[in-house]
Formats: C-alpha cells, structure tokens, sequence
C-alpha cells in the first residue's frame, strides 16, 4: 500500500492550488476584484505551466549536467547538515542524521527518495521561524 | 497481532512523521496536508524538480493576489 490511493494527479494538483488560496479573503468579490473561482483557474494555470515547463524543450540545447544533479538525495541532505555544522547549527544537523537514519528503503513509500529530493528542492524557500531565547 | 495492512499504515505514518520532521528542519515551508500531497504526487511519478518550481510558483501566485487583495481593501 502507498500513499496514493484514491487520487489522480489533476485532484492533487487541484488540492494544492486551493490550499494556496487559504488565507485570502473573499468579501471584496462585489467590488470588483478576483473571484474564488477565477484566482484558482489562474492558479491551477500557472501550476501547470510550472510541471509542463520542462517537457516541451527537447529542441533546445539542455544545460551542463553539474556535479549535484546525480547526487542521491540522501547525499545532498548530508551535505546540508555538514552547512548546518559549519555554520554553527550543530543540534539542527544532528537530527537531522538522526531522522535520515530512521528512513530505511521504502519504509512504506514507493517513492521515498523523490520526497527526499523534493524537500531538498525546496530547502531554505522559507524563512527560518524565530528564534525564541 | 496487527495485519499487513495496518503494519504498512503504521509504517507510512512513521515515515511520513520523520519526513515532516526533515521538512521543518530545511525550511521549506510545507505543512502536513502539503507534504502528504507531495508525496502522493511523486507516487503517480511527478518530478520532483518540477514539483518544486509548480509549489514556487503557486506561492508566488498565491503571493500576488494577496498583494493585489491588500491594496484594493487600502484603496
């Protein structure tokens, strides 16, 4: 069993563009500006421009592979926590290869080393949270 | 004794918990919901590379209509 029953990729991307949509208000929809509906036509549009992006270049030249772009992602978490170290984060790196040290293979999900890969993808696009002294 | 099925939920769960974990500790700004969504869309075979940019590319998105919301409710 995996995490993916019961949902094609369209609901999932559909579900993750209205989770974007949290948070903005809808009371002004009289006065004139974007309706619910039309924000997440826009955003279900600029979600596929992003996934589809790549696919469509084959006649244009790709770009060098650079050294990173086979590294397992395990490897490039590693590499993060060895910044972490350097930078002083020690406890952060620690758990770190402590929590990547629980992931065996698999461990439930077909497709453990894309999440891997995602989250490496997306590490630092958010502002750390405070710190609380 | 628990069945197969229970076990591999239970190992779901736990992987899922530590990727969240994993998650937090790299700023990446996803919550549960989105990160168990992510997930289901690398099952189905997304590119992770490319799930980054769509994920980027909603907050920008997400971003600029609540700019545009703010400046109509100053206006």
């Amino acid at each position: 069993m995996s995490v993916c029953d019961g949902s094609s990729i369209t609901e999932l991307l559909s579900t993750l563009c209205d989770r974007s949509l949290t948070g903005l208000s809808w009371k002004r929809r009289a006065l004139g500006t974007m309706s619910r509906d039309s924000a997440r036509r826009t955003l279900r549009k600029r979600a596929y421009g992003a996934l589809l992006a790549g696919l469509f270049q084959d006649g244009s030249p790709k770009p060098p592979p650079n050294a990173l772009s086979n590294t397992p992602a395990r490897n490039k978490i590693l590499m993060i926590s060895f910044d972490l170290r350097v930078s002083g984060h020690d406890e952060e790196a620690e758990r770190l290869e402590e929590l990547l040290s629980h992931l065996q293979d698999g461990a439930g999900l077909s497709e453990l080393n894309s999440a891997l890969e995602l989250l490496v993808q997306l590490a630092g696009s958010v502002a750390p949270p405070p710190q609380s002294f | 004794m628990a069945s197969p099925a229970s076990a591999n939920m239970n190992a779901v769960r736990e992987t899922m918990d530590v990727l969240l974990e994993i998650s937090r500790l790299l700023n990446t700004g996803l919550d549960m919901e989105s990160l168990s969504i992510c997930v289901r869309l690398c099952e189905q075979g997304i590119n992770p590379e490319a799930l980054s940019s769509v994920i980027k590319e909603l907050r920008r998105a997400s971003d600029s209509l609540k700019a545009s919301e703010n400046s109509t409710s100053q206006g």
